[in-house]
């Protein structure tokens, strides 16, 4: 406990908090644009499922950057000042590492929490049609929440081992860049399924096929991955103790 | 001075290995973005013009502002550390040298991304085999995406400048490059920075978004290139030096 609060005293003045919140600030002011623009004839009847795959397509363009930001500045206060000497002398190498998760992971869960809080909002602002689909809306916060964690689990490990911060923040930038273009392509193929900035995608419940001819969009409900997310956080295992061992034998 | 001033920002980013990033980067759009365009040839009936919208719509919305933000942070980085900046203005250097030296270095990342961008298009399209070359108007947004993109990499240099922190300035960049995207599809694009990349690249349609308006974008750009510049030289002159 007295390690986590000497964290927060350490990101006092970081504003890492604000990171999170402009950013939802953004995909909050864009969706409510988007609804409000929308004719309603276009989505009567599907307007839950509409807004559930626009948030998992606005997740995977902004929070793989998002993350690498947020990383890049919570690691960056004992980079910047060189510090790690000192602090391991102080305290256990691994508690660095983990009470940076644990901070961040409390960040990640008040961000899913509020754009999971966002669907009904819209919904009854928007006086919505369609009832409100309670368990595709509990899948959307389960999978913003894990795939956010496995990519900051990535982020972190790389924010902390390597000296300067172009490289974590560049592959945030990547994945930034997959995640627009993933949505052009199916979720199902199985490359993206090698790619985590996708999995904000490929865990939302809620998929669509769009019929060139009469320009009309239907959602539809699919089964949610179990196999793949499996894969996933079996993959942010790997990332957590590969990362975790990397920093432990890093030269301070 | 200002050549002195260039040469020690090259040493300086000499082992930073930052062309990796702006070498391979760059390949993903070219690759899904042909992808895309293979994928919806009924649509995408204009051939190269059609490739062209495909590989450089999201990168100039997205992807360019925070990717030169990353640089432009890079490079204000060193001199935030171990009291660099102390060392920097004690020096016998003109504040506007320091700052138009940086500017220079991002200006010559920017040239060397767009011709790249240009390259990878050309590729792509012979490799899905588009008959004969594009024509040089694709070329003429490349140079019009070049200028537009100065005016974000000035302004993030800027930002970069004032806020002593490397990722705050790439989320600004992540905003202004949303923002941008919303002007640009208003009339008032040609009056956000942060849209003229977009704008100039034509990365949106087919024809020529900016037929007949393309002094306002000229105008324009030289306008923000040329307060942003001013504004942050008077800021360096005068802001005090903190460690």
């Amino acid at each position: 406990m007295r390690l986590f609060f000497t964290e927060i005293k350490k990101i006092r003045h970081r504003y890492i908090w604000l990171v999170y919140g402009a950013v939802f600030m953004v995909i909050s002011l864009w969706i409510g644009w988007s609804m409000s623009r929308m004719d309603s004839y276009e989505i009567t009847g599907q307007e839950y499922f509409y807004l559930l795959i626009s948030l998992s397509l606005m997740n995977s363009i902004f929070l793989p950057i998002t993350l690498a930001c947020a990383a890049s500045r919570l690691c960056d206060i004992e980079l910047k000042g060189n510090t790690f000497k000192l602090l391991c002398t102080m305290q256990p190498r691994h508690s660095i590492y983990h009470i940076k998760l644990f901070l961040n992971s409390l960040y990640l869960l008040a961000f899913s929490l509020a754009e999971t809080t966002l669907i009904p909002l819209l919904g009854h602002y928007f006086k919505v049609s369609q009832p409100l689909p309670t368990l595709h809306i509990y899948i959307f916060f389960f999978t913003t929440y894990v795939v956010s964690l496995v990519l900051y689990i990535l982020q972190q490990s790389l924010s902390l081992v390597s000296g300067n911060q172009l490289f974590p923040l560049f592959l945030g930038v990547g994945g930034t860049f997959i995640g627009i273009f993933s949505a052009f392509f199916p979720s199902q193929a199985f490359f993206f399924r090698l790619l985590p900035w996708d999995y904000y995608l490929i865990g939302c419940p809620i998929n669509m096929y769009y019929e060139s001819a009469t320009r009309e969009v239907t959602y539809y409900e699919i089964p949610f991955p179990k196999v793949a997310f499996l894969g996933f956080l079996l993959f942010g295992i790997f990332i957590y103790f590969f990362g975790k061992n990397i920093f432990m034998k890093k030269e301070v | 001075m200002l050549l002195a001033c260039m040469k020690s920002e090259q040493l300086k980013m000499r082992r930073s290995n930052i062309w990796i990033a702006f070498l391979i980067l760059p390949i993903i759009p070219a690759i899904m973005g042909t992808k895309n365009y293979l994928n919806n040839l009924a649509i995408l009936s204009s051939e190269w013009s059609s490739l062209w919208t495909q590989e450089t719509l999201f990168y100039s919305n997205f992807f360019f502002a925070p990717l030169i933000a990353v640089c432009c942070s890079y490079l204000w980085r060193m001199e935030n550390q171990n009291k660099n900046r102390h060392m920097l203005f004690t020096s016998p250097v003109p504040v506007r040298d320091i700052f138009l030296g940086k500017f220079v270095s991002i200006i010559k990342i920017t040239i060397a991304v767009q011709l790249w961008i240009y390259l990878l298009y050309i590729v792509s399209g012979k490799l899905v085999h588009l008959p004969g070359f594009p024509s040089m108007q694709t070329f003429y947004y490349t140079l019009r995406g070049i200028l537009g993109g100065m005016v974000i990499a000035a302004l993030q240099l800027a930002f970069s400048m004032v806020i002593r922190s490397f990722a705050v300035p790439i989320v600004i960049a992540i905003i202004g490059s949303i923002t941008g995207l919303v002007a640009s599809n208003s009339c008032y694009g040609a009056y956000f920075p942060y849209s003229l990349m977009m704008l100039g690249m034509n990365a949106n349609k087919t024809e020529d978004m900016l037929s007949g308006n393309g002094a306002v974008f000229f105008i324009s750009s030289l306008f923000y290139l040329t307060l942003i510049c001013l504004i942050a030289i008077l800021i360096l002159k005068r802001q005090d030096v903190n460690a």
